[in-house]
C-alpha cells in the first residue's frame, strides 16, 4: 500500500475533526497518488502559472519560462466546465450504526464531501441534498470555491428521523435539479428497494447518470455477534433478543438476497452500483468515480 | 441407586449451570441498536421454531453430561431399578477358596494370606460406604460340608418358611459371618474371625459354595447382592462347561453382581507325592515290603534329582500298656521313626513317576509309612502316608488230596524251605519268607468255621479228589471275603463233583469245567515251548523273551476243560486264562469272586505230570501267586481328608479312644465314648465315624491329614486298634490356574468380572461393576460429546463458500 493511501483509512481520518480538511486531506492524498494529474480543462483561456508538482501532465509545462528561469511551471487556463454533480446523502437513523472507526452516516458524509472538494477543485459544480424521511436540506450547485462550506453545513444533521419513501426523495431531487448532471446517492438503501429503484429510473428519465454508493458496516456484512444480545431497531420500533450465532445464516441469506437484487436492478436501470464497507479506505469512493467518469465519457 | 463417593452426589446440583449459565446471559446480554432489523426478523421468523427446539436440545445434552461426569466421579454402585428406587441393602457374599492349593506361597506370602487381605478391604470399603452394608464369610470347605450334612425333617410337610429357616440355621452354623451388618466395630470382630480361619487341607470345590449362595439370595429378594468369590482357580476346579458356569448365570440372573478374585499372580512349580502304597506283595513281620511312590511333577519345567524321604513309623504292641496307662484327654505319645532317602532321577513336567522301594518291618502290627518331598510352594502335598498292617506272619492251608502228599511236600517246601534244611518247630527260622503252611486233609473243610478260616489268607487246594457242597460254600464265603484260593489238578479229581458242585455252571469257585486228563504230544523242535505265559503278576519274573524259566517246563499231562459245559455257563466269561499249553489248551485260570481271586492250574503241582516243580521258575511262581491271592485281605483303600470311614469294632466294647493327628505329627489321645455311645446302638458292629460323627464337635479331627487311631478295650479288657491314614486329594497339587482373562474370555456370557488380588486391593470393592459403570458412562458421555458438538454446529453459522458478490 502506498505511503499516501496510508492516511486515507477511516482510523486515520476520524481524528480529523473538520469535515472540510477531511475533504480536503482525503482528495490531495488521493491525488497525490496518481500518475497523471488531473488538471487539465477544456478553455483555451489563459489563467496563471503554478509551479510543476511532480505527477503534473509535461504538455502544460511552459518550456519559455523553464527556458529562461530554470524552473517548470505550468500553464493553467480558466476552464469552462459543463460537469454538474449533485450528491443526495441519506442521513437518515439507520445511518447512525457503526462498529469500526466512523458510522455509516459519518463515512457517507466524509465521502460525500471528499467528492464535493474534488469537484470544486477541478472547477466543476457541485451540489447536495441530504434526507431521511424526507428531504432534509438542499444546497444548489454550484463551483465557487467556498462552495465546500454550505455543503458541508447541510451534511450536518440533529435528530435524524427514519426513511420511509425513497422515491419521494429522489423524486423531488430530480423536480428541484431538472438540469441534467452526475447524481450520486449515498445510502445504506435499508429502504424498499422498489421504491429506490423507481427514483434511480426517474432520475435516470430525467438524464440524469446516477451512481449509487452503498455503504455498509463490516458487521452488517458479516453479523459475527456472538453470546446473547438484544437487537434494538435503529428505524424499526422493535427489539429481539436472540442468540445471533443461530439466526446469523439465515439473516445473512437474506441480506445477500437484498444485495443482489439491488445490484441487479441498479444494471438494469443504467445506474452505476458500488458498495463500501465502513471499513474500506475512503479513496475507494473516490477511485470509483473517476473510474466511473472514465466510463461515462466513453459511454457518452 | 448408591454411590461410592456419596458426598460427591451434590455434584449434581451442578446439572443446572447450563440453566443458570443462560439466565446469566440473559441479564448480561449486549445490547444493540441495529439497522438491519428488517433481515434479521426475516432470519428469525424463518428458523425461530427449529433454533429453539436445537437450543433446548444442547442444554439438555450439556446437562446430561454435567450429571454423567459426576456420577462417573462418583461411581454408581451397581444395583437393580429395585435399589435405585428403595435404599435396599447391600449384601456382601465373600466365598472364600479354602482348598490347600491356596497354601501356595510366593516368598513367604501364601495365596490365602492374600485372599485375607482382600476380605478386609471388602470390609472396610463397604464399612466406608456410609449405606446398610452386610456380610457373609463362607469358605468352599464348609459349603461343602454344610450341603452333605442331613438335617432331620419331620413328618410335617417341608414349607417354603420353613426350608428357609433351616437354611438359615446351618449357614449360621457354617458362615464365619452370615447377615453381619457392618458397623463401627466391624473391622475389630473381622479380625477375631479372621485369626481362626486357617487353610483347610480340602479340595474343596467352589459349586457348592456358588449353590448355598443362589439359595441365600433367593431368600432374601429385597437385599443387593454382591458375590466376591476368592480363588485361586485352578484349571482342575474350573472346567469348560461344569456346574461353577450354571450356578454364575443363576447368580447374574438374580440381578446380582459378581466379582472373581484371582488371588496368585501366577502357578509356580510344585511336586507332589500322588500316590504311596504297598505291593502286593506277601506281608509279614520281619519281611521286606515293597512299597510303591509315585511322584508327580505339576510344575512345567523338568524336575531332577528328587530326593523322597520315606520314614517308616514302627508301632510296638508296647504301645497297648501306654495305652492303658494314660487314657486322660490330651495325652501325646510318639513312635519310633527310621527313614531312608530315595533318588529319581528326572521328572518330566506333568509327569508321574514310581519308585519301588524295600521298606522293613521288624514287628508285627498297623505300621505308618509316609513319604516327604523337600519343600517348594505348596507343602500340603509334599507329604503322604499309608497304613502298613503287618501279622507275624501269612498262614496258609494247604488240603492235600493225594495219599502220598506229594504236591503238599513241595508247595510246603517252597513256602517252608526251613523243613527241607531239617529244622525242628520252636527254633528261630534261618529262611523267612513269612509264610507258615498248614497241612490238612479235605475232611478238615468239612469240621472248620468260617471264622477258622479267616486265619488264613490262602487256601490251596492240591489235587483233591472231591468236596461236599457245603465245603464249596465255606470255601466261597472266604474268597468273597478276600481270601484267596489256588486249585492244583491231579489223578484223583473226580470231574463231575467238579463240574457240578465246583463250577456251578460257572458260579462257582472253578474258572473252568474239566472234561478228562489229557496228555501233550511230544514237541517238535520247531515248535513253540510248552508253557505259554500272559502278562500277570503271578508270571512277574518268569514271562518275557529271554527268560528261560518257563522254557524249561516240560508238560505232559493236563486236564482238558469241557467246552460244551463252558459255552452252556450261566456266566459269559466264568475264568480268565493266565496260561497256555502248546496246543493252546488252558493251563492257567484265574476268577475273581468277591474281595478274593481263585487261581487255577490244571496239571499237578508236583513234578508228576510236568517238570515245573522240579524247575527253579517253580518258587517264584509259587511266591507270587501266594502274593497274588493272599493280597485281597490287604484291601490297600486311599482316603482323603474329610471321608468318613467304618471301623469295625466289637460291639460290648467298654471304651473307645481316639488318637488324632497333630500338626507336628504327634498323636493326641481324644476319648470320645460317650458322645459315640449316642450314635452306636447295641447290636451294630461297625461305628461309622466322619463328618456326621466327629465334623460337628471336634472339627479339626477330619480335617487333618494323619494317622487316626482308635482303640477299643472290651469287657475281658482286651485293647484292639485300628489306625487310618487320611491324605490330602492328590489333584488339588496341580497348580495350572486360569489367568484372569481366560476367566473373563470364559464366563463372557454371564455378568461378571474377573480380577486380580491386587488391583481389587489397590481399587474398591465395587470396582468391578463401577469398573463397568464408568465404562458405560464414559460410552454415553463420548456419545452425548459428540451429539452436543453436532447441535453446537447447526446453532452456528459456518460459511460454505464465499458468498455471491462478497
Amino acid at each position: 500500500m502506498p505511503d499516501s493511501k496510508r492516511f486515507l483509512h477511516p482510523e486515520a481520518i476520524q481524528r480529523i475533526a473538520r469535515l472540510d480538511i477531511r475533504a480536503k486531506h482525503i482528495v490531495e492524498g488521493f491525488l497525490s497518488g496518481l500518475h497523471r494529474s488531473p488538471y487539465f480543462g477544456q478553455s483555451v483561456e489563459f489563467a496563471q502559472h503554478r509551479e510543476y508538482v511532480p505527477g503534473d501532465d509535461l504538455r502544460h509545462v511552459d518550456w519559455k519560462v523553464w527556458a529562461k528561469q530554470d524552473r517548470l511551471y505550468i500553464k493553467q487556463y480558466e476552464e469552462d466546465t459543463n460537469f454538474r454533480c449533485l450528491m443526495v446523502v441519506d442521513v437518515s437513523e439507520s445511518m447512525q450504526y457503526g462498529s469500526g472507526a466512523l458510522n455509516k452516516y459519518e463515512y457517507a458524509c466524509t465521502v460525500a464531501s471528499s467528492l464535493a472538494y474534488l469537484i470544486l477543485r477541478q472547477q466543476d459544480a457541485v451540489g447536495c441534498v441530504t434526507f431521511d424521511e424526507k428531504v432534509r436540506s438542499k444546497v444548489p450547485v454550484s463551483n465557487r470555491q467556498n462552495h465546500i462550506f454550505p455543503l458541508i453545513e447541510a451534511l450536518n444533521v440533529n435528530l435524524p428521523a427514519d426513511k420511509t419513501e425513497m422515491s419521494a426523495v429522489l423524486q423531488e431531487v430530480a423536480e428541484t435539479y431538472p438540469r441534467r448532471g452526475v447524481v450520486i446517492i449515498v445510502s445504506d438503501c435499508f429502504a424498499d428497494v422498489e421504491s429506490l429503484v423507481k427514483g434511480i429510473r426517474l432520475l435516470r428519465q430525467r438524464g440524469h447518470d446516477v451512481m449509487l454508493f452503498h455503504i455498509l458496516d463490516d458487521e452488517e456484512l458479516e453479523f459475527s455477534f456472538n453470546g446473547p444480545i438484544r437487537f434494538e431497531g435503529l428505524e424499526m420500533e422493535m427489539a429481539l433478543n436472540c442468540n445471533p450465532r443461530a439466526l446469523r445464516e439465515g439473516y445473512l441469506e437474506a441480506l445477500y438476497d437484498f444485495l443482489e437484487d439491488l445490484r441487479h436492478q441498479c444494471a438494469q436501470n443504467a445506474c452505476d452500483y458500488m458498495l463500501i464497507k465502513t471499513s474500506d479506505p475512503l479513496d475507494a469512493a473516490l477511485a470509483k468515480f473517476f473510474t466511473n467518469r472514465l466510463g461515462m465519457h466513453h459511454r457518452n | 441407586m448408591n454411590f461410592l463417593h456419596s458426598p460427591l452426589t451434590w455434584g449434581f446440583l451442578a446439572v443446572s449451570a447450563p440453566v443458570i449459565i443462560h439466565l446469566i446471559n440473559l441479564i448480561r446480554q449486549r445490547r444493540v441498536r441495529w439497522a438491519a432489523m428488517e433481515f434479521l426478523l426475516k432470519s428469525y421468523r424463518k428458523s425461530r421454531r427449529w433454533v429453539w427446539l436445537k437450543q433446548l436440545l444442547l442444554l439438555m445434552m450439556r446437562m446430561a453430561m454435567i450429571a454423567l461426569v459426576v456420577a462417573m466421579v462418583a461411581k454408581p454402585i451397581a444395583g437393580s431399578r429395585l435399589s435405585f428406587f428403595q435404599n435396599a441393602t447391600m449384601h456382601h457374599y465373600i466365598l472364600l477358596d479354602d482348598s490347600y492349593s491356596m497354601g501356595e506361597r510366593v516368598g513367604a506370602v501364601q495365596a490365602f494370606d492374600q485372599s485375607l487381605e482382600v476380605i478386609r478391604k471388602i470390609v472396610k470399603s463397604a464399612s466406608d460406604l456410609g449405606t446398610k452394608q452386610k456380610i457373609t464369610l463362607l469358605r468352599f470347605s464348609h459349603a461343602q460340608r454344610m450341603l452333605s450334612s442331613t438335617v432331620e425333617v419331620g413328618p410335617e410337610e417341608v414349607t417354603q418358611e420353613r426350608a428357609s429357616e433351616e437354611l438359615d440355621q446351618k449357614v449360621s452354623q457354617f458362615a464365619e459371618f452370615y447377615g453381619y451388618e457392618l458397623d463401627s466395630s466391624s473391622q475389630e470382630r473381622l479380625e477375631e474371625k479372621l485369626t481362626g480361619i486357617q487353610l483347610s487341607f480340602f479340595a474343596a470345590e467352589p459349586e457348592e459354595a456358588l449353590e448355598v449362595t443362589y439359595q441365600l439370595i433367593l431368600n432374601r429378594p429385597s437385599e443387593q447382592a454382591v458375590i466376591h468369590l476368592l480363588s485361586d482357580f485352578r484349571n482342575h476346579q474350573w472346567q469348560e462347561g461344569d456346574e461353577v458356569g450354571e450356578w454364575l448365570d443363576k447368580i447374574a440372573a438374580e440381578k446380582a453382581e459378581v466379582n472373581l478374585v484371582q488371588c496368585i499372580k501366577e502357578a509356580g512349580p510344585n511336586l507332589a507325592i500322588t500316590d504311596l502304597r504297598p505291593t502286593a506283595r506277601t506281608r509279614a513281620a520281619g519281611v521286606s515290603l515293597p512299597m510303591i511312590v509315585e511322584v508327580t511333577n505339576y510344575g512345567d519345567q523338568t524336575a531332577k534329582n528328587v530326593k523322597v524321604n520315606l520314614q517308616s513309623i514302627f508301632y510296638d504292641s508296647d504301645e497297648k500298656e501306654i495305652y492303658l496307662q494314660s487314657q486322660q484327654e490330651g495325652t501325646v505319645w510318639e513312635a519310633d521313626t527310621t527313614s531312608e532317602d530315595i533318588l529319581i532321577e528326572e521328572i518330566e513336567p506333568g509327569k508321574s513317576v514310581s519308585a519301588t522301594v524295600q521298606v522293613y518291618f521288624p514287628k508285627r502290627g498297623q505300621h505308618i509309612v509316609r513319604g516327604i518331598l523337600p519343600d517348594d510352594p505348596l507343602l500340603a502335598d509334599n507329604s503322604r502316608m499309608c497304613v502298613v498292617a503287618l501279622p507275624d506272619h501269612e498262614k496258609v492251608l494247604l488240603i492235600n488230596g493225594n495219599p502220598l502228599r506229594r504236591d503238599a511236600y513241595h508247595l510246603g517246601a517252597v513256602f517252608d524251605p526251613d523243613r527241607l534244611l531239617g529244622a525242628t518247630g520252636g527254633q528261630q527260622r534261618q529262611i523267612n519268607n513269612g509264610i507258615v503252611p498248614d497241612v490238612r486233609e479235605a475232611a478238615f473243610l468239612r469240621e472248620v468255621t468260617p471264622q477258622q478260616l479267616e486265619d488264613y489268607t490262602t487256601i490251596y487246594l492240591l489235587d483233591v479228589n472231591r468236596l461236599e457242597p457245603s465245603s464249596v460254600a465255606k470255601l466261597e464265603t472266604f474268597v468273597r471275603r478276600g481270601g484267596g484260593v489256588g486249585i492244583f489238578a491231579g489223578p484223583s479229581i473226580e470231574v463231575e463233583n467238579y463240574n457240578e458242585a465246583w463250577y456251578r455252571k460257572g458260579e462257582g469257585l472253578l474258572p473252568l469245567p474239566l472234561l478228562r486228563i489229557d496228555r501233550l504230544p511230544e514237541r517238535v523242535a520247531s515248535e513253540a515251548f510248552d508253557f505259554q505265559a500272559q502278562e500277570h503278576p503271578i508270571f512277574e519274573g518268569l514271562s518275557g523273551e529271554g527268560n528261560l524259566f518257563l522254557r524249561s517246563v516240560l508238560i505232559d499231562r493236563f486236564f482238558k476243560i469241557d467246552q460244551e459245559l463252558l459255552e452252556a455257563s450261566d456266566v459269559e466269561k466264568p475264568g480268565v486264562v493266565l496260561a497256555h499249553l502248546r496246543s493252546q489248551a488252558p493251563l492257567v485260570a484265574e476268577k475273581g469272586i468277591g474281595k478274593g481271586k481263585v487261581i487255577f492250574f490244571l496239571s499237578t503241582y508236583a513234578p508228576d505230570w510236568n517238570s515245573f516243580a522240579s524247575s527253579p521258575g517253580i518258587v517264584i511262581f509259587t511266591l507270587n501267586m501266594q502274593s497274588y491271592l493272599g493280597s485281597g485281605g490287604y484291601l490297600y483303600i486311599p482316603r482323603q481328608v474329610g471321608h468318613s470311614f467304618d471301623i469295625a469294632t466289637n460291639p460290648k466294647f467298654q471304651s473307645l479312644t481316639f488318637t488324632l493327628p497333630g500338626t507336628q505329627g504327634h498323636r493326641t489321645v481324644l476319648d470320645k465314648t460317650d458322645r459315640l455311645a449316642a450314635a452306636t446302638r447295641a447290636d451294630e458292629s461297625v461305628i461309622k465315624l466322619g463328618q456326621e460323627n466327629l465334623a460337628a464337635s471336634h472339627e479339626l479331627e477330619v480335617s487333618l491329614p494323619g494317622v487316626y487311631e482308635v482303640w477299643t478295650l472290651d469287657e475281658e479288657g482286651k485293647t484292639a486298634e485300628k489306625r487310618f491314614v487320611l491324605n490330602v486329594d492328590p489333584k488339588e497339587g496341580d497348580l495350572a490356574a486360569h489367568t484372569v482373562e481366560t476367566l473373563s474370555q470364559r464366563y463372557s456370557e454371564v455378568s461378571l468380572s474377573a480380577h486380580r488380588w491386587d488391583s481389587y486391593l489397590v481399587g474398591n470393592v465395587q470396582k468391578t461393576r463401577n469398573s463397568k459403570w464408568s465404562e458405560y458412562i464414559l460410552y454415553l458421555l463420548v456419545l452425548l460429546f459428540c451429539g452436543e458438538q453436532f447441535v453446537a454446529y447447526l446453532l452456528s453459522y459456518h460459511p460454505k463458500s464465499m458468498r455471491r458478490g462478497t
